[in-house]
């Protein structure tokens, strides 16, 4: 009896994803068709974005369309990137199941080769950055990968930071372009406006901050839980029993 | 400096940076979260306020930001809806604030777990201010990408908020939450890249005044409107809801069922408000019927509850039809439609953060919010239930709520198009929203003292907000002229 | 119509946005959940990746920066969520040693 329901159970749930995958055939067919009719696309923002490119203070299109014309989008982002440091640092104190693996000799020594090499590849890439492919994003994630390495290899390099200023440095990045940026509006009346002759050197330091911040959220958000909370199992079980309880 | 104030065009941006400054201040102060948090929603109240005056005064405006025009850069633009919307999210989210500290002092008096109440509060501040932040961002943009990161900010900081609980049940619901936002903000930039790739500008403006039915035009309307469709709760993407809010900290869940809900449902408006005279008919009408589904289906879900936050968040969901059906409506008048939805939207904003707030307040003093046991808890918070009933009264529409004026609005609209199954699916609403307040008010507001003991827990500031936001939404029904002036003016 | 090469990455996209919604629907595992969110944002980037050859004369910039944003939007959410999954499996492991405590007491 309870075989056959449980086969039957399981014909309806091959039907249930059945239909569902001829949904999804239909929604890619009605996306393609979306796609590829309807004449000609638009030719987009590309001349209007070269015409202006003059008074942007940077060579770079994108770097251009990023920190000077869609700025406030950049300093939205970098508050989501905050954003979801707050959020993991929010959540309650968590331990993986499985503990890390002991360091290996070569996991550390290979990290004190490519550190100064990481941190210099995101040292050019910022720089790149304002002619041509490259700028903050570029240069943060590898930062981050920097940071996510030493985070791995449990380096010393990590006390550089004292755990104390961490917030404070996460904070930076955002706090920075706000002040830049309301900066802009009190001096020249414009949020985010800065003027022609000094845009180039607001954007690269804009950039060198933003790289920073984008590289140290990533590192934090890869390691999960605010630094200084650490819980054992017990403690875990014994919250858990006592919210059990009050409900 | 204040030269600069007054100006004016920098009043569209202080809304969206005050709050974001102050949830910088209240993450770094983790000792002292309290106070840049309540500083920073107070000095968010009135640049709001400030926003509001100066468009009565001197009409709307856009404010291009960098001093880039579209469609190469980004603007603001302030209309009577968008300020509207930011005026409503500054009253709710004060009483929300100041709620906010009282409950949190209570709970760390209460118990014994202080350090894990210190730890939420740490957390709360920031994430409701950078939500905050991102709501009046997401209200006041013209432009569809900005749009995205809005709604990415908002989906996030929610999440956080409703995870911060840190009951099982609340980490299960914030999980589900996520996995459906980052759904609907997808679908969302999937149809913003057809919008692009079609008009070639992210301005709304522009791209609603060119708007025509080609293929990738409407598949980029479905993807927009399913995506903000689900991140508003419509039926049937209903399911994540009374979990996520039902299971929250109780200033969080009137944020949420009071705030949120209404961002993503703005979104969708704005996109609709520039299709609606090409759609036709039938779409109109498709929007209107889920509407009407979720009123009956979420009504008779509350009325189902055993506990008191899931009625009120299942009253949410049955709420959440009212801001569809008004899309057929919308066809022959589109003013008077705008008029009516904008002022159910305020009302029931207030109403249900009341609602949620004084909810909050029983559980926290009761220590439960089982209904059936609930009975003669008016005797000890007296305050509190008046609160909870006086935002009942707004939600089923009795006058002289602000419910009752958005739906005389909505219902003689319905009668003078004849559209007779609408006034069938008001009226019903509005019965079932009676029969499950009343199950709810009957106990807490009986005679009998059953379970109530032991001295008042909660703090002042807590009975307060509520009832000053519950006696918001009672004088909307007053100030009608004022509030729908405000609505009318042009961008 | 006319299909040109550009379509076929303009399709991918398209193509890798409902594979990554298929595994969001019908996998029941949360990373796996997480997973295919992912994919389905890559879909959406490669597609906007697409539109800003558009004609292709000119490369169109703002699409480029779009990813971009998009790309660090959604690093974020996919930590949140991966943080969020953790939780929820943790719980569930301390809920399951609970109960095992408790039926070894009783």
């Amino acid at each position: 009896m309870r075989a056959c329901e449980s086969t039957g159970h399981r014909c309806g749930r091959r039907l249930g994803s059945l239909l569902s995958l001829v949904m999804l055939a239909m929604l890619f067919a009605a996306l393609a068709w979306g796609c590829l009719t309807g004449g000609a696309p638009s030719s987009g923002l590309g001349q209007s974005v070269d015409a202006a490119l003059h008074d942007s203070g940077v060579e770079s299109r994108v770097t251009a369309v990023l920190l000077n014309y869609r700025a406030y989008d950049t300093l939205l982002e970098c508050f989501v990137l905050f954003l979801g440091v707050v959020v993991v640092w929010s959540l309650r104190p968590y331990r993986p199941q499985h503990p890390d693996p002991p360091i290996g000799s070569i996991l550390a020594s290979l990290v004190r080769f490519l550190i100064p090499l990481m941190v210099l590849v995101g040292g050019y890439l910022l720089w790149a950055g304002s002619n041509q492919a490259g700028g903050a994003f570029q240069a943060g994630a590898i930062l981050g990968g920097a940071g996510v390495l030493l985070l791995l290899a449990s380096s010393p390099l990590l006390h550089v930071l004292p755990k104390v200023l961490l917030p404070g440095a996460i904070c930076l990045g955002p706090l920075f372009f706000l002040v830049v940026a309301v900066g802009a509006m009190v001096l020249g009346g414009v949020f985010l406006g800065y003027r022609r002759e000094t845009a180039a050197i607001v954007i690269v330091v804009l950039e060198a901050v933003a790289a920073g911040a984008i590289g140290l959220s990533l590192a934090a958000l890869f390691r999960g839980s605010r630094p200084e909370e650490t819980s054992s199992a017990q403690a875990r079980t014994d919250a858990l029993t006592q919210e059990e309880g009050q409900e | 400096m204040i030269r600069l104030l007054l100006q004016g065009d920098c009043w569209l941006i202080l809304p969206v940076i005050l709050p974001l400054l102050g949830a910088l201040l209240s993450f770094l102060l983790k000792k002292q979260p309290r106070l840049p948090g309540v500083l920073g929603a107070l000095v968010t109240f009135f640049a709001s306020a400030a926003l509001a005056w100066k468009l009565v005064s001197h009409g709307g405006g856009r404010y291009y930001l960098g001093g880039w025009q579209p469609p190469l850069g980004i603007s603001l633009r302030a209309d009577g809806p968008a300020v509207l919307m930011v005026l409503m999210t500054a009253v709710t989210g004060l009483a929300v604030s100041v709620y906010a500290g009282g409950y949190f002092q209570s709970r760390i008096n209460k118990r014994g777990e202080e350090q894990r109440h210190l730890a939420q509060e740490r957390s709360f501040w920031p994430l409701w201010l950078l939500l905050w932040a991102a709501l009046n961002g997401m209200f006041l943009s013209a432009d569809i990408f900005n749009m995205y990161v809005t709604l990415e900010l908002v989906a996030l900081s929610s999440v956080g908020l409703t995870a911060l609980s840190g009951k099982p049940a609340s980490q299960v619901a914030a999980m589900r939450y996520l996995l459906v936002s980052l759904l609907g903000s997808l679908s969302f930039l999937l149809g913003v890249a057809f919008l692009y790739k079609v008009h070639g500008s992210l301005d709304l403006l522009a791209i609603g005044a060119a708007l025509s039915l080609a293929p990738a035009v409407v598949m980029a309307m479905v993807l927009i409107s399913v995506g903000l469709m689900l991140k508003t709760a419509l039926f049937p993407f209903h399911f994540w809801l009374p979990p996520a809010h039902a299971n929250a900290l109780a200033p969080v869940s009137a944020i949420l069922s009071g705030l949120v809900i209404n961002g993503a449902w703005y979104l969708f408006f704005r996109f609709w408000q520039g299709v609606l005279p090409l759609v036709g008919e039938g779409a109109a009408t498709l929007l209107a019927v889920l509407g009407g589904v979720a009123i009956v289906w979420g009504a008779y879900q509350a009325f189902c509850q055993q506990r008191l936050k899931m009625l009120v968040a299942y009253s949410t969901v049955a709420q959440i039809g009212y801001l569809f059906i008004i899309f057929p409506l919308m066809e022959m008048g589109p003013e008077q439609g705008a008029a009516a939805v904008f002022y159910f939207v305020i009302s029931h904003s207030c109403a249900k953060a009341a609602m949620f707030l004084a909810a909050g307040t029983l559980f926290l003093q009761v220590g439960h919010d089982r209904i059936s046991d609930l009975d003669g808890v008016r005797q000890v918070l007296p305050k509190t239930t008046f609160a909870f009933a006086l935002g009942g009264l707004s939600l089923m529409g009795l006058p002289p709520t602000g419910g009752f004026i958005a739906k005389y609005m909505y219902l003689s609209q319905a009668v003078s198009q004849e559209r007779w199954w609408l006034v069938a699916v008001i009226v019903a609403g509005s019965c079932l929203a009676a029969v499950y307040i009343c199950r709810a008010v009957a106990h807490i507001l009986s005679p009998r003292l059953v379970a109530v003991a032991g001295p008042v827990v909660v703090a002042a500031s807590m009975e307060w907000s509520a009832l000053a936001l519950a006696l918001v939404a009672m004088l909307l029904g007053f100030v009608g002229p004022l509030v729908l002036h405000l609505i009318e003016v042009a961008g | 119509m006319i299909f040109s090469p550009g379509h076929v990455y303009g399709l991918t996209g398209l193509l890798l946005f409902i594979v990554g919604l298929a595994g969001l629907i019908l996998c029941a595992q949360l990373l796996r959940k997480i997973l295919a969110v992912n994919i389905m944002a890559s879909g959406v980037f490669l597609f906007l990746v697409t539109i800003a050859h558009g004609n292709g004369v000119l490369i169109d910039p703002v699409p480029h920066a779009m990813v971009l944003t998009g790309i660090v939007v959604s690093v974020s959410s996919t930590a949140v969520a991966l943080a969020l999954a953790g939780r929820v499996q943790d719980m569930a492991h301390c809920r399951d040693l609970l109960k095992k405590k408790a039926r070894g007491e009783g």
